[in-house]
């Protein structure tokens, strides 16, 4: 079965680990517990008729006291980038980070996803924030780890995008 | 090799590696299992099979072996569920080896401080969103805020914030969009405003104008003003991004009587901080060179120990330098 390593990248208290949880487990709980440190995490998918097993690596959030180590990423077959969307700025770390990753790993598939979707009224990601995003020509979708909603079809997404 | 007598090694060995669970394997360079032992149980490394993939066994290798490097550490990897390990990864010539220690209660540690940390972080940036909302509504304004309808006379220190040099908003290397660069310095500077309890009052052009004083605080207005400009100095000194190789801030702090009010302006109504101190923060900034953080007196004259910092100074350029007595800020080392 081919194996396929996914980094989970964004800023702290984005819901990267609720995002693999829902995907994985399909469970959440609004308990926010911060990540330190790396946590794996595995599923088997069928993507076109291909069984894929992905290692999930679930990185800690970014912020001023713990960096991303870049080397985390090595092996990397594509990677999720994850924005808070009821924190702007945490837009501005994946750009920031994508550029990273990039350098560190080259030019493989990746995601961006807008999680908590659910909590509309207090969104502050704008039309011309994903008019930049497509304009950088980035794959996108809007998710929420509480509800469910879109978080299998970016991982599927992101699956096909690998193959 | 270190010299040490063998009652310490002794005691190194029994304390530092075998209590920590130490376990080990050796890898080929064509990623096949050469050889394990240790507690491979503790960290879920079972069952191993030798001179088979480890890629197929341990999921999490995949893709990291052979190594890139001649060495490679993960502080912390979450296997099992209770089990946190710390993992080092190095190479040899004909093999590599990955060596596991338990490092489950240093995790718990740090996920404390950084469970703090982040909590606080996510506080912060509700309040100041809490608060600026707040301050659009005129009536829990007034209450909050403390100010008479009418306006009234007020100690403030204001702060005044320039942002030079700025990699694509000057005419040379202007970019496309030069406000989405700015919102991102103002975006950067504003946390340490809020942090030291001011508001930011208005963004001129580059510049920012910060009152200190109109929130309830239990320090002096001077002090907090002098504390969110070290901050803002350190964050262009640390060059983080947004923050680019060449931008620099020129800072001003002053202090005295100020009118405040609520105004009204079209259809909702905006804070106005109106008097001398203002205009000299504006003056005094206008001719203040990157780099720098001036001080007038009564700021001065307002600080504790934080006086150390400053010596006297004067600003060329300035009409009012002559009638002021200013100070520079120089850390002390």
């Amino acid at each position: 079965m081919l194996q396929k390593k996914i980094c989970m990248v964004g800023a702290f208290a984005t819901g990267k680990t609720s995002l693999v949880a829902r995907y994985v487990q399909g469970i959440y709980s609004d308990k926010y517990q911060t990540t330190v440190g790396v946590k794996i995490d595995k599923k088997v998918v069928t993507v076109a008729g291909q069984e894929l097993n992905l290692i999930l690596w679930d990185i800690h959030g970014e912020d001023e006291f713990q960096k991303i180590r870049m080397s985390y990423l090595r092996g990397s077959a594509a990677y999720i980038l994850v924005v808070d969307g009821t924190r702007r700025d945490t837009l501005g770390t994946v750009f920031q980070l994508q550029a990273k990753v990039e350098d560190t790993i080259g030019k493989v598939p990746f995601i961006t996803i807008f999680n908590k979707y659910d909590l509309s009224q207090d969104w502050e990601v704008g039309e011309e924030d994903l008019e930049e995003l497509s304009q950088r020509q980035w794959t996108y979708c809007m998710g929420s780890a509480r509800t469910g909603l879109g978080v299998e079809e970016c991982f599927t997404k992101l699956a096909q995008m690998m193959l | 090799m270190l010299n040490l007598p063998q009652p310490i090694v002794t005691f190194l060995c029994s304390t530092v590696v075998r209590d920590r669970f130490p376990a080990y394997l050796q890898v080929t360079k064509n990623g096949d299992l050469l050889s394990y032992g240790g507690a491979c149980d503790r960290y879920g490394l079972n069952p191993l099979q030798l001179h088979q993939s480890i890629d197929d066994q341990i999921f999490f290798l995949a893709g990291l072996l052979p190594l890139q490097e001649a060495a490679m550490h993960i502080p912390f990897l979450q296997l099992e569920d209770d089990i946190i390990a710390e993992v080092h990864l190095f190479a040899e010539e004909q093999h590599d080896w990955v060596v596991f220690f338990d490092a489950t209660s240093e995790n718990e540690e740090h996920v404390l401080i950084q469970q703090k940390v982040n909590d606080l972080s996510l506080l912060r940036r509700k309040q100041a969103r809490s608060l600026g909302h707040i301050i659009q509504s005129e009536t829990v304004a007034e209450n909050i805020l403390d100010i008479r309808p009418a306006g009234e006379q007020k100690s403030l220190s204001i702060l005044v914030i320039k942002c030079c040099n700025i990699e694509g908003l000057d005419d040379k290397t202007a970019t496309s969009n030069p406000l989405k660069i700015l919102d991102a310095y103002l975006s950067a500077i504003s946390p340490s405003i809020l942090d030291e309890g001011g508001l930011v009052h208005q963004n001129i052009g580059n510049s920012i104008v910060a009152v200190f004083g109109v929130l309830p605080s239990t320090r002096s207005s001077s002090m907090q003003a002098i504390d969110a400009s070290v901050r803002i100095l350190q964050l262009f000194e640390e060059r983080q991004p947004p923050i680019g190789p060449s931008a620099q801030c020129a800072l001003v702090v002053t202090t005295g009587m100020v009118t405040i009010g609520l105004l009204q302006v079209g259809f909702g109504k905006t804070l106005t901080v109106m008097g001398q101190p203002m205009d000299v923060a504006v003056n005094l900034n206008e001719h203040s060179i990157g780099g720098t953080l001036i001080i007038d007196k009564l700021t001065f004259d307002g600080l504790d120990q934080r006086q150390k910092s400053f010596r006297p100074a004067s600003l060329a350029g300035s009409f009012m330098t002559e009638s002021l007595c200013l100070y520079s800020y120089h850390p002390l080392q």
